[in-house]
């Protein structure tokens, strides 16, 4: 294969890995604890407002990405109050949350940054990495990213040792298979629950701000174009372990950069059936993994303490 | 000294009825005290009082002498009272020392040494008794495994009496020769324990007293040294009540003949074996035992809900294969379902829809593939009148309460040209005049010549309506016999295993 091709390949896999490596993390933690989460796509799109009109107020793409992280959290506890709290069905919470997340941000953006075409968005500039950036080959597949990109490799291993090695991880993992047993343990189950969904909304918020002030420089409505439900497709994919999500969504990434490519490189077809592949891949990729897979056993049960 | 656990007095109501009135039990330091009783006895609201899941009415509860309150299962459990249920609450996907580690103040930390308390377990194991690899995972263990588990995570919270509720109920035999061997060995260690139990053998096997209840009494308390199982038998189901009104004059036809049926339950394990009987035109057999010993499941086998594994059941002669209750329904045979509410109604449509949930598929509910609401509509207004049930037809069944609920179902199944009832505990739980006029629609209907296979556990009602009576104990039948050639004693030591 051209080697320039497999580079940028390669290159591109990564950076469009990065905001499903965010959300799909989020939504890993909030399912393991239990609750499912199908509205992180509605709270990328909020993320990735929050991060744009937070860095272009504050002239700092870092305050940016906190106010997506805050935003993303806010976003997600809707869904907690839904949930853990009235007990709504997570999957109605969810979808509800998902258009809420894009009619707010378009309106937000029409309000804001939307009216002032002018407005510069502060972006993360990729990182210098000296002598790793200008290796050949390795260099601009690896050591020439964002700053984002690292800091999404190196959650997986974090909450991997989180969920399976700490008091904490332990408690989320009961909450997630047999609440009654948590809960008769002693532990707040819905703190838990709460704890969990939050961080996932957060994370899912960071993703989108990835998307805006780290991808593009730039906020589009809708810009996150279906990525959320990607997300919830690498958790499956990825078997709720963090390393497994992590793979699933490099693969992911790597799928949409390659169609991108291929769309480049076949003008006679119509581009919508590039654009699908990804799509196609994972509704292909859960029919094979979901019936093998075990999903943490209480995933979308309420749980309600006895008393 | 003063016993570890001593419940004086206990008494407790759930609306008119009294659940326990006046018990006295108390628990000495490796003490083994088995409670007696049957069903409804009263021996699960007395635990659960003394494990702090409800408050008594009156009377007291001591720990070491002193007099206590608990305000829920954590203060009983900090007074070192453990309770290890029927239905385990472990996670399984969980290690046994992360299950008995779960909710302990020293795991929240970044970084809990779970292989030095996986140690520290297994030394407590090894000193009660019941060797355990604290690494292995739960769902890795058998059923008496995780019984252990559950058993040690109490003795690791500072449990000093133990109640165990039915703890044979779901073990096979070596695993309750082994549940036993624990028992003893816990006693050793000077572990209190109260054991409930329905079964004489566990009691003669590791207990030292035993108190019997019935109705909410303590009818017999005693050394087990000083008792028989015919005297506790005798405790446990009292005296003969006078049987029911006159039965069939003559033995009809008969409508179903079961040969050497055997099934499993839901989890694989055997349910009952070797399994036959003849159900006759009018007449009403009743099938007696303690929940979860296979009547459920046979009631779905004939049902045509559940697949048998081997065996027959022929209906007029005709052998009934595979499943399908349409098929059934079809022939005339009805089931009133044990859990109502699952199986039986869909609580938030109308009174008409739920009638019309069993009869869609008769021809005269349908014109042209539509239903004919209208007329099924007017036969639930009738069948309203008729048995009396009280609620709005047009409304939803959820509305009514639960005895009017019944007396709808036991309406609709009864409908139409109906010759085989299996009604599953239709009179459990509802007050006393539903139970009346159930009863006395189940004779009149039995007396027009309708074949019944009545499963109850409560052996009054049985003695009060049925003509022949067998158990299912050990999933094996015993049985069936006239209700006026045996006795209650004779029939609770079928349900007993004695």
């Amino acid at each position: 294969m051209d080697q320039i091709f497999f580079v940028g390949l390669v290159a591109a896999a990564f950076r469009l890995a990065t905001p499903l490596v965010f959300a799909a993390l989020g939504e890993a933690i909030s399912q393991r604890a239990g609750v499912l989460n199908v509205g992180i796509e509605g709270i990328m799109l909020v993320g990735a407002f929050a991060g744009a009109w937070g860095s272009a107020a504050t002239g700092s793409p870092w305050l940016g990405l906190g106010v997506a992280i805050a935003a993303g959290a806010a976003a997600a506890a809707v869904h907690g109050l839904l949930c853990l709290h009235f007990r709504v069905d997570q999957i109605v919470s969810g979808i509800a949350l998902t258009v809420l997340g894009l009619g707010l941000s378009g309106y937000a953006y029409r309000l804001t940054l939307g009216s002032d075409r002018g407005v510069a968005i502060p972006s993360f500039a990729r990182v210098d990495l000296g002598a790793l950036g200008e290796l050949p080959v390795l260099g601009p597949m690896l050591f020439q990213h964002h700053l984002l990109v690292y800091v999404a490799l190196a959650l997986a291993p974090l909450l991997w040792w989180f969920v399976n090695r700490t008091g904490w991880g332990l408690a989320i993992r009961a909450c997630g298979e047999e609440p009654a047993a948590a809960h008769a343990a002693g532990i707040d189950v819905l703190r838990v629950r709460w704890g969990c969904v939050l961080v996932g909304g957060a994370l899912a918020g960071a993703g989108g701000a990835y998307l805006s002030i780290a991808q593009i420089g730039n906020f589009v409505e809708d810009m996150v174009a279906g990525r959320g439900f990607i997300a919830i497709a690498c958790v499956v994919y990825g078997r709720w372990n963090p390393f497994g999500v992590l793979l699933a969504a490099l693969f992911f990434g790597a799928a949409d950069a390659a169609q991108i490519r291929l769309q480049a490189l076949n003008p006679d077809v119509p581009y919508q059936f590039f654009v699908m592949a990804p799509y196609v891949l994972a509704v292909g990729a859960l029919v094979f993994v979901s019936r093998r897979s075990r999903l943490p056993a209480a995933l979308g049960r309420p749980f309600t303490p006895p008393r | 000294m003063a016993p570890p656990l001593e419940l004086r007095a206990i008494g407790k109501r759930f609306g008119d009825l009294v659940a326990l009135d006046g018990v006295d039990l108390a628990a000495g330091a490796g003490e083994v005290v088995g409670v007696l009783g049957e069903n409804g006895a009263g021996k699960s609201t007395l635990m659960n009082i003394a494990s702090g899941l409800l408050a008594p009415d009156s009377g007291e509860i001591r720990i070491d002498g002193s007099a206590r309150t608990f305000g829920g299962p954590r203060d009983a459990a900090a007074a070192g009272i453990g309770m290890v249920h029927q239905h385990y609450l472990l996670v399984p996907s969980l290690t046994v020392a992360e299950n008995i580690m779960l909710g302990d103040p020293r795991l929240r930390s970044l970084r809990p040494d779970l292989r030095r308390h996986g140690a520290e377990i297994e030394a407590l194991a090894r000193r009660v008794g019941l060797p355990l690899d604290a690494s292995a995972r739960v769902a890795h263990l058998d059923i008496g495994g995780r019984q252990r588990v559950e058993i040690l995570k109490a003795l690791h919270r500072g449990a000093r009496v133990l109640i165990l509720d039915e703890p044979t109920a779901v073990l096979s035999e070596r695993e309750r020769a082994q549940l036993y061997e624990v028992i003893r060995a816990l006693k050793r260690a000077g572990v209190g324990i109260v054991l409930i139990s329905h079964k004489l053998e566990d009691i003669f096997a590791v207990c030292d007293r035993v108190v019997v209840l019935r109705g909410g009494r303590v009818v017999d308390a005693a050394a087990i040294a000083e008792r028989g199982g015919d005297a506790l038998v005798r405790a446990m189901v009292g005296a003969d009540p006078p049987a029911g009104p006159a039965k069939a004059a003559a033995r009809g036809a008969t409508l179903l003949s079961v040969h050497d049926l055997e099934a499993r339950r839901d989890n694989g394990a055997a349910a009952f074996a070797g399994v036959s009987f003849e159900l006759h035109e009018g007449e009403i057999l009743a099938l007696a035992g303690v929940e979860g010993s296979g009547q459920q499941e046979l009631a779905e086998v004939l049902a045509g809900l559940r697949a048998p594994v081997r065996g027959t059941c022929r209906f007029r002669g005709r052998v009934l294969a595979g499943t399908g209750a349409h098929r059934r329904r079809a022939h005339g045979i009805r089931h009133v379902p044990h859990d109502r509410l699952r199986n039986g109604v869909l609580p938030r449509r109308s009174l008409a829809e739920n009638f019309l949930l069993a009869h869609w598929f008769d021809a005269g509910f349908r014109r042209r593939g539509l239903l004919r609401r209208r007329r099924a509509g007017e036969i639930t207004r009738t069948l309203v009148r008729d048995f009396g049930v009280r609620g709005a037809p047009g409304g939803p069944l959820g509305a009514l309460s639960g005895g009017n609920q019944q007396k709808l179902v036991v309406a609709r199944e009864l409908w139409g040209d109906a010759s085989l009832l299996i009604a599953s505990h239709p009179t459990r739980g509802l007050d006393v005049r539903t139970v009346a006029a159930l009863q006395a629609a189940l004779i009149e209907r039995r007396n027009a010549g309708l074949g019944i296979l009545l499963i109850s556990s409560d052996l009054a009602e049985i003695w009060q309506v049925a003509d022949r009576v067998m158990v299912l104990a050990q999933g094996r039948l015993r049985g069936p016999v006239p209700v006026g050639q045996t006795s209650l004693q004779e029939v609770g030591a079928w349900i007993s295993g004695a």
